[in-house]
């Protein structure tokens, strides 16, 4: 397994574990402050990792394929 | 109620120790790519370097063979064209067998040779690929460090500042046993102000607005209007003794100017500090007003 790989598992587990436990605070926490740390601070934080996670998925990819057709 | 609260405030704790382990997480896959693909870049261009090398002897070997072909083909010319004193010819079996080698090193040496460019314009085409997918990733690479360096702490000191306030609550409802009446104060107020503005101006202002200072550090601004900032302060300012007082009056300055010279703040935006207390003293209060105005930062009372 290429390290950009084992670093976008890495990245994708921790991701779900912080995932975790904003779900499970979001079932206590219910008022408008909750909504606002959701649209001002969460929302952005999710995309930004996502969009990460994706592009280093595909780096890996390309990384990966570049070592097997690369004498 | 109250272990309502508890029960929110156990969660939010959790999610905050959350977000700080991802910051770090996060950080040590930025650094451990990074390295990888610095790692990556430089296989690639030592792949390269040998390739070109490698086409560089083929050329050099080809050249040579050619060289050989042609002494091949002049040995067997001058084998074919000799003639004894009776004009007969001799066996050129010899020279015609050096000719087919060398001609066989000949197709080699191509061979190589075409190998060698092929490689190395594989490995050019390979460079150019990651070289693009690299750059498109240092888009996102750059966004995730952002959020590592603010977004992210930005989060937790919202999540802190929500605990702060559910501190307030178990305060008030336990006795406030263990919190200090001015940070009491400074919590309800700061929240009532807040309740005050969001409801008299609902979308026209922004409260509790964190902003990026020097350094990189965060700040939260209490009032953000698109073309000033304002602060309150609930300190008694009376009870203050002079060098207190200035000391306060200093701070008051710092903070407001870190905001003013923040990059998330409107440029040249106005200052100004709403004192939640107004001292009695008419000396006091012209003493704050006249600090204050030396910085350009207004001041307004509270009653």
């Amino acid at each position: 397994m290429s390290s950009l790989l084992s670093s976008y598992q890495h990245i994708t587990q921790a991701w779900q574990k912080l995932r975790g436990q904003w779900l499970a605070t979001s079932e206590q926490w219910r008022d408008g402050v909750h909504q606002r740390f959701e649209r001002e601070q969460w929302q952005a934080i999710e995309s930004t990792v996502l969009d990460y996670a994706k592009s280093l998925e595909a780096l890996a990819g390309l990384i990966d394929q570049m070592q097997r057709n690369v004498k | 109620m109250s272990s309502e609260i508890k029960v929110e405030e156990k969660s939010l704790r959790a999610l905050e120790s959350a977000l700080g382990r991802f910051q770090r997480e996060a950080q040590e896959t930025l650094t451990a790519v990074q390295h990888e693909v610095s790692r990556t870049q430089s296989w690639l261009r030592e792949r390269h370097d040998y390739w070109q090398r490698e086409r560089e002897q083929a050329r050099r070997a080809l050249d040579q063979a050619r060289r050989e072909v042609q002494r091949a083909e002049a040995a067997l010319s001058a084998c074919l064209a000799w003639r004894d004193d009776e004009g007969r010819g001799r066996s050129c079996w010899s020279e015609e067998a050096a000719l087919r080698a060398a001609q066989l090193e000949l197709r080699q040496a191509e061979n190589r040779l075409s190998a060698a460019e092929a490689e190395l314009q594989n490995v050019q085409r390979w460079m150019a690929r990651v070289e693009q997918a690299v750059g498109e990733y240092a888009t996102y690479a750059d966004r995730l460090s952002d959020a590592v360096q603010s977004g992210l702490p930005q989060a937790q000191s919202f999540v802190r500042f929500r605990l702060s306030d559910l501190e307030l609550y178990l305060q008030m409802e336990g006795g406030a046993k263990d919190l200090s009446e001015a940070r009491l104060f400074g919590l309800f107020a700061h929240r009532a102000e807040r309740e005050a503005v969001e409801k008299a101006f609902p979308g026209r202002v922004k409260t509790e607005v964190w902003v990026t200072e020097a350094e990189g550090k965060r700040g939260r601004i209490d009032l953000l209007l698109p073309d000033s900032i304002l602060d309150y302060k609930f300190s008694d300012l009376e009870t203050k003794r002079p060098a207190a007082l200035r000391r306060a009056l200093r701070e008051v300055v710092s903070q407001l100017e870190r905001y003013r010279g923040s990059p998330d703040t409107p440029q040249g935006a106005a200052l100004a500090v709403h004192f939640g207390f107004r001292p009695s003293s008419d000396a006091i209060r012209q003493y704050v007003e006249d600090y204050l105005s030396q910085h350009s930062i207004s001041v307004m009372w509270g009653e």
